[in-house]
C-alpha cells in the first residue's frame, strides 16, 4: 500500500492530474470551509457577542468582550457540567476499556458460533443511541422497569430503585446505558488488534514453557499498546461528546444531576436563547476534543510513518 | 490490512483432542449466554411492542409476552402520533445525507489516496478532527447560519448537518480502498485511451464497490439514526425524523411505554435489516478503518 503511494508520486507529478487532484477535492473543500470552519469560526464570533433569541435573524450583534466566558465561568452549573462529564467519562471509559478487553481477549479464541455471537454484540453498537436510550429509559422505569424486577427476584433490593429520579442513580444508569454502546466498540477494535499478533509468537512462547499470563504480559501487552492508546483517547473524546442518549433518557436532570457539558451547553443555548452563552460555552466544550485529537492525529501519523 | 489471519487457542500439549472439543463447546456455551444477555434490551424493547396496556403494566412484568397485540402499533400509525409523517421525513433526510456524501466523499477520496499535496494531507487532518467535534458544539453556530439564510426547519439543513458526521467517516474509511486499487491498472486504462475522470467511473468504482456500499450504508444508518442535528435545526413537526418524533413522544405520552416501544421498534428495523444484510461490509470496512486515519 505504500510502496504504491511512492509510486504515485514520482509518475502522478504531471500537472495534468495534479489539477485534477485538486478538481476532485472541490466539493469537498466548499463543504468543509463554508459549512465546518466557516460555522466554527462564526461560534467564536458569537462567543464575544450580545447574540440572543431577539437578535439572532438580524444578526446584529455587538461585540461585548469576554463577557460571555466570564458569565459561563461564574455558573455553578458550567462547573457541574465539567464534574459530571469528568464522572461519566472516567467512568464509562474504565468499565468499557476492561470489559472490551476481556471480551476481544475471550472471541480472540476460536470457537463454534464466534462470528455469529461476535456479530450479534455489535447491535447495542448499531442502534440509534435514542432508541438505546428509550429502551433503558424503560428498562430503569421504578414502577414498571424490569431492572428492579430481575433486582428484587434475585434478592439484591427490598424495595424498587427511583434509577432515574434520585441524582447518584441517574448517573449509574446513564452510565450504564453507554456501557452497552462502549462495550462492543472497544471489543471490536481490541480485537482486530489482537488479530495482527503474529501467533507464531505464542507458539514459541508455549514451546519455551511460558503459561498463559506469561504470554499475556510479554507479548500480548507490549504488542497492543499503540491500539490501546487509541481506543483509549477515541472513547474519551466519544464518550465525552455523548449528548443524544444522556438528553433521551434524564433530560439533564433529576435536578442537573446529569447535566453534562453537551447538555448544558444544549440547555443554555436551545431552551434560555442566551446563544451568546451557548457558543462560549460550546467553545469551552471543545478544548479537551481539541487538545486530544492532536494527540489522536499525531498518533495516526507516526502508525503511518 | 483486514485479511489477518484469524488466531487460534493455544493449548497445551497435554490436551487431548477430546477435551479441547469440549472446552470449544463450553467457550461456545458461555459465548451465547453473553450474548443473551447483551440482547435482552433489545428483546424487551420489541415484546414491549407487542404487548397491549394491560401486559405491559403487569406486575410481575410478563417475560415472555402472553398474546400478541397490535394496539401499539396501530397507535403509533394514528394521525395522533405522526408517525407517518416522521417515517417519511427519516427517508428523505437519510437518502439524501446518502447521496450527498457519496457525491463529496468519493472523488474526495481518490484525491487524498492518489495526490499527496499539501491540501489533500491537511484536509485529512481537518476530518479527523471533525470526527471527534461534539455534534452540540458543531449544531449552535449552524444554527445560527441557518437560521438567517431562512433555512431552518427544511430537510437541507438537517442533510448538510449530518454529512458533518458521514463525510469524515466516508473518506477516512474509503482512502485505503482507493489507496490499495493497483496504480498499473489505471495506468493500463489510460494507455488505452480513458480519461482519468473514465478510469475512476468505468473501472475503479466497479472495483471498490464492497467500500461504497458500507459507506453508502454507514451514511444511511448514520442519518437515519440521528437526533442532534434534526433536534436543534428543526422546531416543527412537517420536517423532523422519527429519532426527533420518538423524543416529542416521550415528552407527550411519557408512560404509554407499549407504543414507545413500538415506535423504538420501527427506527431499530431498517438498522437491523441493513446492519444483518450487509454486516460483512460494515464490520470488516470497521475493523480496518476505525484505528486508522
Amino acid at each position: 500500500m505504500r510502496r504504491q503511494t511512492r509510486h504515485v508520486q514520482a509518475s502522478g507529478a504531471r500537472k495534468g492530474t495534479r489539477s485534477l487532484g485538486f478538481i476532485l477535492l472541490v466539493p469537498a473543500l466548499i463543504y468543509i470551509v463554508v459549512f465546518l470552519l466557516g460555522p466554527l469560526c462564526y461560534n467564536l464570533w458569537i462567543s464575544v457577542s450580545n447574540a440572543n433569541g431577539a437578535n439572532l435573524i438580524t444578526g446584529d450583534f455587538a461585540p461585548t468582550g469576554f463577557q460571555n466566558y466570564a458569565a459561563v465561568i461564574a455558573d455553578d452549573q458550567f462547573w457541574n457540567g465539567v464534574w459530571l462529564s469528568a464522572v461519566f467519562t472516567v467512568s464509562c471509559l474504565v468499565l468499557q476499556f476492561i470489559l472490551g478487553y476481556a471480551l476481544a481477549l475471550f472471541f480472540r479464541q476460536s470457537f463454534p458460533g464466534n462470528g455469529v455471537i461476535r456479530a450479534l454484540l455489535l447491535v447495542g453498537w448499531i442502534l440509534p443511541p435514542v432508541v438505546t436510550g428509550t429502551i433503558f429509559k424503560w428498562i430503569f422505569d421504578s414502577d414498571y422497569g424490569v431492572l428492579n424486577f430481575f433486582l428484587s427476584q434475585l434478592g439484591l433490593i427490598d424495595s424498587p430503585i427511583k434509577w432515574l429520579t434520585e441524582p447518584t442513580t441517574a448517573m449509574v444508569a446513564i452510565v450504564t446505558a453507554n456501557l452497552w454502546v462502549g462495550i462492543p466498540f472497544n471489543m471490536l477494535l481490541l480485537l482486530s488488534g489482537l488479530h495482527t499478533i503474529d501467533e507464531s509468537l505464542y507458539e514459541a512462547a508455549s514451546v519455551d514453557g511460558a503459561g498463559r499470563w506469561r504470554q499475556f504480559w510479554s507479548i500480548t501487552s507490549p504488542l497492543m499498546r499503540p491500539v490501546i492508546i487509541s481506543v483509549l483517547l477515541l472513547g474519551v473524546i466519544n464518550t465525552y461528546k455523548v449528548f443524544d442518549l444522556i438528553y433521551t433518557m434524564t433530560k439533564g436532570g433529576p435536578v442537573n444531576a446529569t447535566t453534562t457539558l453537551p447538555i448544558y451547553t444544549y440547555l443554555e443555548t436551545f431552551k434560555i436563547f442566551e446563544f451568546g452563552h451557548g457558543a462560549a460555552a460550546s467553545t469551552l466544550t471543545l478544548v479537551l476534543p481539541l487538545v486530544l485529537s492532536w494527540f489522536y492525529v499525531r498518533s495516526l501519523r507516526e502508525e503511518d510513518q | 490490512m483486514m485479511t489477518a489471519s484469524r488466531s487460534r487457542t493455544v493449548i497445551p500439549e497435554s490436551a487431548g483432542e477430546k477435551r479441547r472439543r469440549r472446552l470449544a463447546w463450553g467457550k461456545s456455551a458461555l459465548a451465547w449466554l453473553i450474548a443473551v444477555i447483551y440482547l435482552f434490551p433489545v428483546y424487551w424493547m420489541v415484546t414491549t411492542s407487542v404487548k397491549n396496556k394491560a401486559e405491559t403494566f403487569a406486575q410481575p412484568p410478563h417475560l415472555i409476552p402472553q398474546a400478541l397485540h397490535w394496539d401499539s402499533y396501530r397507535a403509533a400509525f394514528s394521525d395522533e402520533y405522526g408517525v407517518w409523517l416522521a417515517l417519511g421525513n427519516s427517508f428523505i433526510i437519510a437518502t439524501g445525507t446518502l447521496v450527498l456524501t457519496l457525491l463529496i466523499a468519493v472523488p474526495a477520496s481518490y484525491a487524498v489516496a492518489r495526490y499527496r499535496t499539501g491540501i489533500s494531507t491537511s484536509m485529512m487532518v481537518l476530518l479527523t478532527v471533525v470526527q471527534l467535534l461534539p455534534a452540540i458544539a458543531v449544531s449552535i453556530p449552524m444554527f445560527v447560519m441557518f437560521r438567517q439564510m431562512g433555512l431552518i426547519n427544511t430537510y437541507a439543513s438537517i442533510i448538510i448537518a449530518d454529512v458533518s458526521v458521514t463525510l469524515p467517516f466516508a473518506v477516512i474509511l474509503l482512502r485505503p480502498y482507493f489507496k490499495q486499487f493497483p496504480y498499473e491498472v489505471e495506468e493500463a486504462a489510460k494507455l488505452d485511451g480513458l480519461g482519468v475522470l473514465q478510469t475512476i467511473v468505468r473501472i475503479i468504482i466497479p472495483t471498490i464497490r464492497p467500500g461504497v456500499v458500507m459507506i453508502g450504508s454507514f451514511s444511511f444508518l448514520m442519518a437515519w439514526g440521528e437526533f442532534t442535528f434534526a433536534l436543534t435545526l428543526s422546531t416543527q413537526q412537517h420536517v423532523q425524523p422519527l429519532t426527533v418524533a420518538l423524543n416529542r413522544l416521550i415528552g407527550q405520552y411519557g408512560t404509554n411505554w407499549n407504543d414507545l416501544m413500538a415506535v423504538a421498534t420501527l427506527i431499530a428495523l431498517p438498522v437491523l435489516i441493513i446492519f444483518i444484510a450487509l454486516q460483512r461490509y460494515i464490520v470488516a470496512g470497521l475493523a480496518g478503518g476505525a484505528t486508522k486515519g
